[in-house]
């Protein structure tokens, strides 16, 4: 007998066998409303998909404590996507086929769910994006909705409101990926509508922490403000270091919604102090429904911090819930109901409504981190339609 | 029934099966130690996308010209590692794919860090096609790669290998030039993971740069070495197996990957010829004929 | 530039460096005694870092838990030395490599198993000192890595030079055959060169979290693929060339990415400085021919 033919065969009986072993779950009977989610739980990006998860778990438990959706109880089923695109094309394969959820709450960042958002799409499953900013996560894609800002939204508001401060030069710090150059790509059209001057632009990689060389560049050019867009990691290494080479609080610095992220509060120490941030949402406000939440939030995960996808999520969800009341529990009832949507009240108390684009027109909450008590402090919500409008920077993008 | 899930992991175990088949001529024939196999598939991939999203080009008129290119950049890949060898070669492949990884990251002709995206399904006919008939080509393609495979290593070209691996010092001295069939392994190899790559842009639809770096190299070279190096059905089964096994593995989706490196240094531990390597426990269980392990991976030691 | 502007970016380049060398020294002995490309080496780092964050927690001296990590983690270095490396002496290089890099998948996840996927402060208020020097600034951190720095490599070329410990740790990177036949036991200085870099390695950890404020799993990452960069433009198994690289990096890597527009990333930069001198110089910069 020919070895080779055999050694091939057992080869390929095993990799039979793995697929057979994904033959995956037996459906489960329909008494509860199954939602997916996904976002990264492992891997470098592990902070922000667990915090996400958090905020959907919260609501689901709220919203099964009040007796569920038209009785039923809602089943969150979520995977791991470890902030790798193929990953989250898997998954969200499995769980539109094999878990066959009614709809999706994405809790990912922007990079995996540009790869999902097709796929997801020609399910015909409706999914809510709760906190990823780049505009091809949801162009073209008729099911799939997003609850947060668009990137170039907040740059935009940034940039205005800097050179409503007075600032005139500036350096951008963009981190290279969908998100951050979404944000700067809205600062830079706001600058040069307005006349700011850019004097000093540096694109670096999600993973970039060693900023000293770039500021002290920055600390010789004398500019009026920075803005810098990343996440978590990237903002505080960028405040820290700039603070402690002398660059802030001279300088301004305007950061975009990762703000709001747990290495921030933890890691940006003493420094930091009157950073302002374009924000989504905060908390708390003196709305009741705001306090009553952060109550809640409080008990539930000890920590007084909501983190700005924790809280996305939560809103993302609460908006998911509220789709499959009015439009009933079909997938076209809920991306009906979900278009339809005129104004849903976020958890900061403000009334969001929605575009045609399936874009909300978010109003953007400034915020400015007060070192003393270690938290944000509202500013001003920026609700100008003129600013906030998400529908201006499809062009921009393919 | 096969649905789009199991399609999808099908589709891409069949293109992983590719790529590891094209480490397996520069690494398991060759001798030749390669991390660096993703910088060739990226090369057939990009190219593939490039062609067909941004100058009107098909599947099918750009996937001859993207193995070209993934033959071009494996023999000018190749021609500065004629002189290194061992580790210096290890080392060096390494840099390569991460200076390629970092030019695709910063060269905005590529379409830097957020790549090339609406890479489209290759047509027959005039349609698109369905997942399913993408599966057959894939797999189509596969069964060209073994099969081209199995003829190399018997050619002379592949006894050529087998000498020089065993013994480079000996195989120069005997007159046979060396530098030349390295030069043929490095283009075939890339080759070989070109198609895979080209399959892969297809498929995802979405490529960045950081899907052909160093980390899918080192994911490759350990599909190979797991199945067993220097074999035609060691990087079948790796392939599989280590695709499978995130899914697989998903009911403890939290210890993936403390699974995945334990694994890693217990095969090295018992069997590091691979599962169904030359000789391995598996082989002669199944009461097959014990080869004399032969080859890359009873040579080269440490001291 | 200014000249101020430039001595600034020297300081800058100067900690970074020497961050780089701590762990670039560690790699060099090692492969010069093993001849093993120990990825897992960034493993030992990033467990130098969760080590000390650990007992500072613990004990709230910054020095005992410095003592402490380093301590630690060359206990562990021997470990994966005896029970890793070692019975797998004879098996072929590629075997041991992916060992290497299996070990330290395994510990950059257990790292987030046992200490979170959120990236942890590492706050130590007498390390967060500003300084102004003639127009120069500096931070306590970067001073005390600076000095720590020069101690340990003072302390290291003493002890390979002058002890007999050091002398059979050379003699066995210089030739295995004729140091074995010296009666040296070849066995015992792998081990204690294990125990040795890694506990600089965690030094060095543990000094970047300080520095950045940040203790993370992916921590190790960069420096494993830079590590071996800078093992072969030192010259594979020339702890001196390996030093040496790692303070041309840093200021390579500081210059050029501020002040260029080169189409590389920091580790691109490495990478290509690795290929180059594969290319034209392959026995590094002070390795022997």
């Amino acid at each position: 007998m020919n070895t080779k033919w055999i050694s091939r065969t057992v080869s390929l009986v095993l990799a039979a066998g793995c697929i057979a072993l994904l033959a995956g779950a037996p459906v489960r009977a329909a008494d509860t409303i199954k939602i997916g989610f996904f976002g990264p739980l492992t891997g470098p990006f592990a902070g922000l998909g667990i915090d996400a998860k958090k905020g959907a778990d919260l609501a689901v438990s709220e919203i099964n404590g009040a007796g569920g959706i038209n009785g039923k109880k809602v089943e969150l089923v979520s995977y791991d996507d470890r902030g790798n695109r193929a990953e989250a094309v898997a998954v969200v394969r499995k769980l539109i086929e094999q878990d066959k959820v009614i709809a999706i709450v994405n809790g990912s960042l922007s990079l995996t769910s540009i790869a999902a958002a097709p796929v997801v799409n020609a399910a015909k499953t409706p999914m809510v994006v709760a906190y990823a900013n780049a505009v091809g996560v949801v162009k073209g894609h008729e099911w799939v909705f997003r609850w947060a800002s668009v990137a170039d939204v907040q740059g935009w508001v940034m940039g205005h409101e800097a050179v409503k401060a007075g600032k005139k030069t500036f350096a951008l710090f963009m981190q290279d990926e969908e998100y951050g150059r979404g944000i700067i790509n809205g600062a830079e059209k706001a600058l040069e509508k307005l006349g700011g001057k850019v004097v000093y632009k540096k694109a670096v990689a999600p993973t970039e922490r060693e900023f000293r060389a770039f500021l002290t560049e920055v600390k010789n050019l004398n500019v009026d403000a920075v803005f810098a867009s990343g996440f978590g990691p990237v903002l505080t290494a960028i405040g820290r270091q700039g603070s402690e080479l002398g660059v802030f609080p001279k300088a301004q610095l305007y950061v975009g919604c990762d703000l709001n992220e747990i290495d921030w509060y933890t890691g940006i120490g003493q420094h930091g102090d009157g950073t302002i941030g374009t924000l989504e949402f905060i908390v708390p406000t003196d709305h009741a429904f705001t306090k009553a939440f952060h109550k809640r939030w409080q008990d539930t995960y000890k920590t007084p911090v909501v983190t700005h996808e924790a809280g996305l999520t939560y809103d993302a969800a609460r908006l998911m819930f509220d789709a499959i009341k009015r439009g009933g529990e079909t997938q076209d009832g809920i991306r009906k109901a979900l278009a339809a949507t005129k104004s849903f009240m976020n958890l900061s108390g403000v009334n969001v409504s929605y575009t045609e684009l399936r874009e909300p027109l978010l109003p953007i909450a400034l915020g400015r981190w007060d070192s003393k008590v270690k938290d944000i402090r509202l500013v001003r919500i920026v609700d100008d339609p003129k600013l906030i409008d998400p529908r201006p920077w499809y062009q921009y993008y393919k | 029934m096969i649905g789009e899930y199991h399609l999808t992991i099908l589709i891409l175990m069949g293109i992983w099966m590719i790529v590891a088949l094209g480490l397996n001529v520069l690494s398991g024939y060759a001798g030749l130690f390669n991390l660096g196999i993703a910088m060739y598939m990226g090369t057939g991939a990009y190219t593939s996308a490039m062609l067909t999203t941004g100058y009107g080009f098909s599947f099918w008129s750009a996937l001859p010209i993207a193995l070209g290119a993934s033959a071009l950049m494996g023999l000018l890949a190749g021609l500065p590692s004629l002189r290194v060898r061992e580790d210096a070669l290890a080392v060096m492949s390494i840099g390569l794919v991460f200076v390629f990884e970092s030019l695709l990251i910063y060269l905005p002709y590529f379409g830097g860090p957020v790549g090339i995206g609406r890479i489209p399904m290759p047509s027959i006919g005039g349609e698109p096609v369905g997942k399913f008939t993408y599966l057959l080509i894939v797999y189509v393609a596969v069964l060209s790669v073994v099969l081209s495979n199995a003829r190399l290593a018997r050619s002379w070209l592949g006894l050529a290998w087998e000498s020089m691996r065993d013994d480079e010092l000996a195989a120069s001295a005997t007159g046979r030039h060396t530098p030349r069939f390295k030069l043929y392994a490095y283009c075939i190899g890339a080759t070989y993971a070109g198609l895979g790559g080209v399959l892969y842009a297809h498929f995802i639809n979405y490529i960045t740069p950081y899907d052909f770096g160093f980390l899918p190299s080192i994911y490759v070279l350990v599909m190979v070495v797991f199945g067993g190096l220097g074999t035609i059905r060691g990087p079948l089964l790796g392939a599989a197996f280590l695709t499978a096994m995130p899914e697989l593995f998903r009911f403890v989706q939290d210890y993936r990957n403390l699974i995945y490196g334990g694994l890693l240094v217990f095969m090295m531990f018992f069997e590091p010829r691979g599962l169904l390597g030359k000789g391995s426990w598996v082989m002669r269980a199944i009461r097959l004929r014990p080869e004399k392990p032969v080859g890359a991976v009873a040579g080269k030691t440490v001291r | 530039m200014t000249t101020g502007v430039l001595a600034q970016q020297l300081v800058n380049a100067l900690s970074l460096g020497a961050i780089y060398a701590m762990i670039a020294v560690g790699l060099a002995m090692i492969y010069g005694v093993l001849r093993i490309l120990h990825i897992a080496h960034a493993g030992i780092y990033a467990a130098g870092a969760y080590l000390g964050l650990y007992f500072y927690g613990l004990t709230g001296n910054f020095v005992i838990a410095l003592l402490c990590a380093m301590l630690l983690a060359g206990v562990l270095g021997g470990l994966v030395e005896r029970f890793v490396y070692r019975p797998m002496i004879d098996k072929p290089r590629i075997v041991i490599l992916i060992a290497s890099i299996g070990l330290f998948i395994c510990l950059s996840d257990l790292f987030r198993i046992l200490a979170g996927p959120h990236q942890l402060p590492f706050n130590v208020p007498e390390m967060q000192t500003q300084y102004t020097l003639a127009g120069l600034r500096m931070s306590s951190a970067d001073l005390f890595i600076l000095v720590g720095t020069a101690t340990i490599f003072v302390a290291l070329w003493l002890f390979m030079q002058k002890t007999r410990t050091g002398f059979a740790i050379r003699a066995v990177a210089q030739d295995l055959e004729a140091a074995k036949t010296m009666g040296i036991d070849a066995d015992r200085c792998a081990f204690l060169v294990f125990v040795v870099g890694s506990a600089i390695a965690a030094f060095g950890g543990v000094m970047v979290g300080v520095l950045y404020n940040a203790v993370y799993t992916t921590m190790g990452d960069m420096i494993a693929y830079k590590g071996l960069a800078l093992i072969v433009i030192g010259g594979f198994g020339s702890m001196s060339g390996a030093v040496l690289a790692a303070f041309l990096l840093g200021l390579t890597e500081t210059l050029v990415t501020t002040y260029t527009e080169i189409p590389l990333s920091r580790e691109g930069i490495a990478m290509l400085l690795l290929v180059l001198l594969i290319l034209f110089r392959p026995q590094g910069l002070l390795g022997r021919a």
